[in-house]
């Protein structure tokens, strides 16, 4: 069974987490952080897991809806950690907004040549990009992505782009065909 | 529900990595090459680990943990605390010597307990 | 060591002891038995046969768990680690 870490359950994470439950793939989601209220709007997350960790929200929500099983690591990507996370992938998607972190991920995947998808959004929702690593240039701008994410205008936005990480991931998963796309308000490209 | 979960502990008190994996039962967290590998990395700057065990009182290590204590030490090369909590209880595990397996247990007053000690708690009720 | 050379039955080994890292000098048979990894690799350490790692004529290895991985693209060969168990538990 091919292992898929998603690393950041916030906005696009927790949506190409619900859109992947059916690849037949073990998932791990990987972020420290915890449910507030405010995510509820544009984040996968239920309103009663305030105060729980997102990825034990996201692991119940899973459970409870679909009877998907999840593993949840509730831990801080870190450079001295990032082996223990990310060492058994089969494949990660790096849904971070954080530019130091990815530039972790991005280092790790690369010295041990695990296949990573990079998602990112743009604040204010005018772009977002499915890119895999070997073209993915970390912008700091792109990993801002938090501004966009918190007041629920950009949920249809967020959906969409992170219909595009599933769909490229689960196209990979299936035959390894490797999938990017760019995507705007006006519409999805493959690049 | 109770399952055992551990945090491995800076030497500034602060938690920098919670193992919580999927193999933990109510009595034991499983061999993890994960935990390991976060242990080494961060073997200059951690102050130890800590792990729950189930119940309430103050919590003894078993002769699991005393080994494992023992064998982690010798491959780091350097002597850490190991704390163990129970429901309402909190104690460090200190190799004391001269032999090996020569560890003391140290029972922690509850106002002096650290931070992460509750959290630790909250994440083995999962 | 050339790693070109190691056949697919080999593997390198690996060894942590107190708080260093290095390899043993020659391959391993990727099948062999814990026992002698465990064997294999002291006697390294005690000896000195180990770049990286100090003699230690006390050297105990018990408490310690071997890991084998098969080759993979970054690493196209076999290995085995011998590294600290890391258990936990009431029992």
């Amino acid at each position: 069974m091919k292992r898929v870490i998603v690393v950041g359950v916030g906005a696009l994470g927790s949506h190409a987490v619900l859109l992947l439950r059916n690849t037949g793939a073990a998932i791990t989601v990987v972020d420290f952080d915890r449910v507030e209220q405010k995510n509820v709007l544009s984040q996968f997350h239920a309103r009663p897991h305030a105060g729980k960790t997102k990825v034990e929200a996201l692991k119940q929500t899973m459970q409870f809806l679909f009877g998907a099983k999840i593993e949840p690591n509730p831990n801080r990507l870190t450079a001295d950690n990032v082996r223990a996370l990310l060492g058994g992938a089969d494949l990660v998607l790096d849904c971070l907004d954080d530019g130091d972190a990815r530039r972790i991920v991005q280092g790790f995947v690369r010295a041990n040549a695990i296949p990573c998808l990079h998602g990112a959004l743009a604040a204010g929702g005018e772009f977002g990009r499915v890119v895999w690593d070997e073209a993915f240039a970390i912008d700091d701008a792109s990993s801002a992505g938090a501004a966009t994410c918190e007041d629920g205008q950009h949920l249809p936005f967020i959906a969409l782009t992170a219909s595009c990480l599933a769909h490229a991931a689960a196209t990979y998963l299936r035959g390894g065909d490797r999938l990017g796309f760019s995507v705007s308000p006006g519409g999805v490209l493959r690049i | 529900m109770w399952k055992e979960a551990g945090v491995v502990v800076d030497l500034e008190g602060r938690p920098v990595f919670w193992h919580v994996p999927s193999g933990s039962t109510v009595t034991g967290l499983p061999d993890s090459r994960a935990l390991w590998d976060v242990l080494w990395a961060s073997r200059d700057r951690i102050a130890g680990f800590a792990h729950t065990h189930p119940g309430a009182g103050a919590p003894s290590p078993s002769a699991t943990d005393v080994t494992t204590f023992e064998a982690i030490e010798a491959g780091l090369g350097r002597r850490l605390d190991w704390w163990i909590a129970s429901e309402d209880s909190l104690v460090v595990v200190r190799w004391a010597g001269p032999e090996g397996l020569a560890y003391r247990r140290f029972t922690i007053d509850c106002i002096n307990e650290p931070a992460w000690a509750d959290e630790l708690r909250r994440t083995s009720r999962r | 060591m050339n790693d070109n050379a190691m056949r697919a039955d080999e593997a390198r080994l690996n060894v942590t002891w107190a708080g260093q890292n290095g390899d043993l000098p020659d391959a391993v048979p990727f099948g062999a038995t814990e026992g002698d990894i465990r064997q294999w690799a002291a006697e390294a350490i005690r000896t000195g046969g180990i770049a990286g790692i100090r003699v230690d004529g006390n050297v105990n290895l018990r408490g310690f768990v071997v890991d084998r991985f098969a080759p993979n693209e970054a690493r196209p060969y076999n290995l085995i680690q011998i590294r600290p168990k890391t258990p936990f538990g009431a029992k």
